[in-house]
C-alpha cells in the first residue's frame, strides 16, 4: 500500500464567536490507508476538527485533504471525496425513504441511472437493511438510522470517511455490527470516539486531543500500554 | 399515469365538495360514503382519522361560528349554510388525508420529480423532513416541560414562553446540521427512484365512485 498524506493539517486554530477557543494550533498527519481514532474528553474539539477537515466550519491554518490545499476554490472538489457521519445522524438524511438516500449518495459516483437501483440494494443488503428500503429513515431505530446513513455515504465511494462518535446511543450488538461493517471498508477513516471497543477493533491509529490540540499519536502497539488513552474511554 | 388518474380525482372530488351548493343533502352523506372508502381500501385505522380529525372538527366549528356571528351582525344569518360550512372543511381535509393515503409513497415521489428545478425540489424534501421533526421535537419538548414542572394554575402562562425558546434553538440546531448534509451530500441531480404503481380493485372502484359522483353532480348542477 502507498503510504501518503491524505489528510494534513498544520498550526489549526479555531475560536467559536463566543471567544471560546476549540482549536489550539492543532498539527495532524493521517495516511492513506490509515483507520485513525480521536480520543479526548468532551469539548476537547474533536468533532470541530472533524467539521473543519469537512470543510463546514473556517478556522485558521492549513488543511490539506487528497492533495488539495483547502480554499474557496478546491473547497467543493475536498467535499466530493468526503463521506461524514454526523453525531446526530437523523439529521443528515435528505430522501423521504432509505433506498432514495442511499441513491442520492450514488449520484455522487458515477453510476448508470438504470444501474442506481441495484446498486443501493446491494449497499443496504450490505448494511443489513434492505428491508428498510421504502420506509422513512426517520422512523428506524438507531443502530438501523446509523446504517442506512453509513450506507448513503458509503455508497459515494468517498475517499474519506470522517465518522463523529459512530456508536452514540448504540447497544453492544449493533455497535459490534457497526465496528464489523467498517472494518469491511477500506476507505481511509478518521472518528472521533469515546469507546475503548471501537479503538481497539477497529483502529489503526489513535489521536488524543486535549485542550483542543492534539498531543499524543499512538500506533497500535502502543494503544494498551498508553494510560493517558485508557482514562480517556471506557 | 395511474397516479395523474389519482391526483386529478382528488382534486376534482375536492373541488366538487367545495362548489357543490344544491342537493347537499344527498350529495354530502354520498360524499362521506366515497372518503370512507378511500380509507377503507387504504387501510387507515379508524383512531388514526379519528385523530387527526379533532383538530380540523374544533377548527370548522370556530370557523362556522364565526361565519354566524358575522351573518348575524349583517343580518343575513343562516345557521344551515354555517354548519354546511363546517362539514365541507371537514369533508376537504378527508378527502386530502385520505387522498394521501391513496397516492401513498410512490405517488409522492412521482410527484416531487415533477417539480420542474432541483431548488424548488430540495425545498420539498427539506419541508417534508422538518415537518416530521417538528412533530418529534413538539412531543419532547411537551414532556421535557412536562417533567420539570406542574402544568397547573399560573405555571400554564409561562409554557408557552419554554416551548417556544426550546422549538426555537431545535430548529436553529436542525437547520445548522441539515445545511451541514446538504453541503456534504447533495451532488448535481435530486432525482428521486420512482417505485413501480400497480393498479388494484380498490383504483377501479374509487375512479368509478368519484366519476359517477361528479357526473351526478353535474347533472343536477344542469338540470336547475
Amino acid at each position: 500500500m502507498n503510504s501518503y498524506p491524505v489528510i494534513k493539517i498544520e498550526n489549526l486554530t479555531y475560536t467559536f464567536p463566543d471567544g471560546h477557543a476549540a482549536l489550539r494550533g492543532v498539527n495532524l498527519t493521517v495516511e492513506k490507508g490509515m483507520r485513525m481514532a480521536i480520543a479526548g474528553k468532551n469539548g476537547a474539539g474533536k468533532s470541530t476538527l472533524l467539521l473543519h477537515i469537512a470543510g463546514l466550519l473556517d478556522g485558521d491554518g492549513i488543511i490539506e485533504v487528497a492533495g488539495m490545499r483547502r480554499n474557496r476554490k478546491t473547497i467543493s472538489a475536498i467535499r466530493n471525496r468526503i463521506g461524514f457521519l454526523f453525531s446526530q445522524v437523523e439529521y443528515q438524511f435528505i430522501m423521504p425513504d432509505v433506498l432514495n438516500d442511499v441513491i442520492l449518495g450514488l449520484s455522487k459516483a458515477s453510476c448508470a441511472p438504470d444501474d442506481k437501483y441495484t446498486a443501493a440494494m446491494e449497499w443496504l443488503s450490505r448494511f443489513g437493511i434492505a428491508h428498510h428500503a421504502r420506509r422513512s429513515p426517520l422512523d428506524l431505530s438507531s443502530g438501523e438510522m446509523k446504517r442506512a446513513a453509513l450506507a448513503g455515504i458509503m455508497a459515494g465511494s468517498p475517499d474519506i470517511l470522517l465518522l463523529d462518535e459512530p456508536l452514540n446511543n448504540l447497544d453492544r450488538e449493533n455497535s459490534e455490527v457497526l465496528v464489523n461493517l467498517l472494518r469491511e471498508q477500506e476507505t481511509t477513516m478518521l472518528f472521533s470516539t469515546h469507546r475503548a471497543f471501537m479503538i481497539d477493533t477497529l483502529a489503526t491509529h489513535c489521536a488524543v486531543m486535549e485542550d483542543g490540540c492534539i498531543t499524543t499519536v499512538l500506533t497500535r502497539k502502543e494503544f494498551k500500554k498508553s494510560r493517558v488513552l485508557r482514562d480517556l474511554v471506557f | 399515469m395511474l397516479i395523474v388518474f389519482r391526483f386529478a380525482a382528488i382534486v376534482l372530488f375536492a373541488a366538487a365538495v367545495v362548489l357543490q351548493r344544491e342537493y347537499l343533502y344527498l350529495f354530502l352523506p354520498l360524499s362521506a360514503v366515497v372518503i370512507g372508502a378511500v380509507y377503507y381500501f387504504h387501510g387507515a385505522p379508524f383512531l388514526y382519522v379519528m385523530k387527526r380529525n379533532i383538530f380540523i372538527l374544533s377548527f370548522s366549528i370556530v370557523f362556522a361560528g364565526f361565519s354566524f356571528v358575522s351573518g348575524y351582525i349583517d343580518g343575513i344569518a343562516r345557521l344551515n349554510d354555517s354548519v354546511i360550512l363546517a362539514v365541507k372543511i371537514v369533508f376537504v381535509f378527508n378527502i386530502l388525508l385520505g387522498g394521501m393515503r391513496w397516492i401513498g409513497g410512490s405517488g409522492y415521489l412521482y410527484l416531487l420529480n415533477r417539480v420542474p428545478g432541483i431548488r424548488l425540489r430540495l425545498f420539498f424534501l427539506l419541508l417534508g423532513n422538518n415537518l416530521v421533526r417538528m412533530a418529534r421535537n413538539n412531543r419532547e419538548i411537551v414532556r421535557q416541560i412536562r417533567s420539570r414542572m406542574a402544568v397547573t394554575g399560573r405555571n400554564r402562562l409561562v409554557l408557552a414562553r419554554y416551548y417556544f425558546q426550546n422549538m426555537l434553538f431545535r430548529e436553529l440546531y436542525s437547520m445548522g446540521h441539515s445545511h451541514g448534509a446538504m453541503v456534504l451530500r447533495l451532488g448535481e441531480s435530486l432525482r428521486c427512484y420512482e417505485y413501480p404503481v400497480r393498479s388494484s380493485a380498490a383504483d377501479y372502484i374509487l375512479l368509478f365512485f368519484i366519476t359517477l359522483h361528479l357526473a351526478a353532480g353535474v347533472v343536477m348542477q344542469c338540470a336547475q
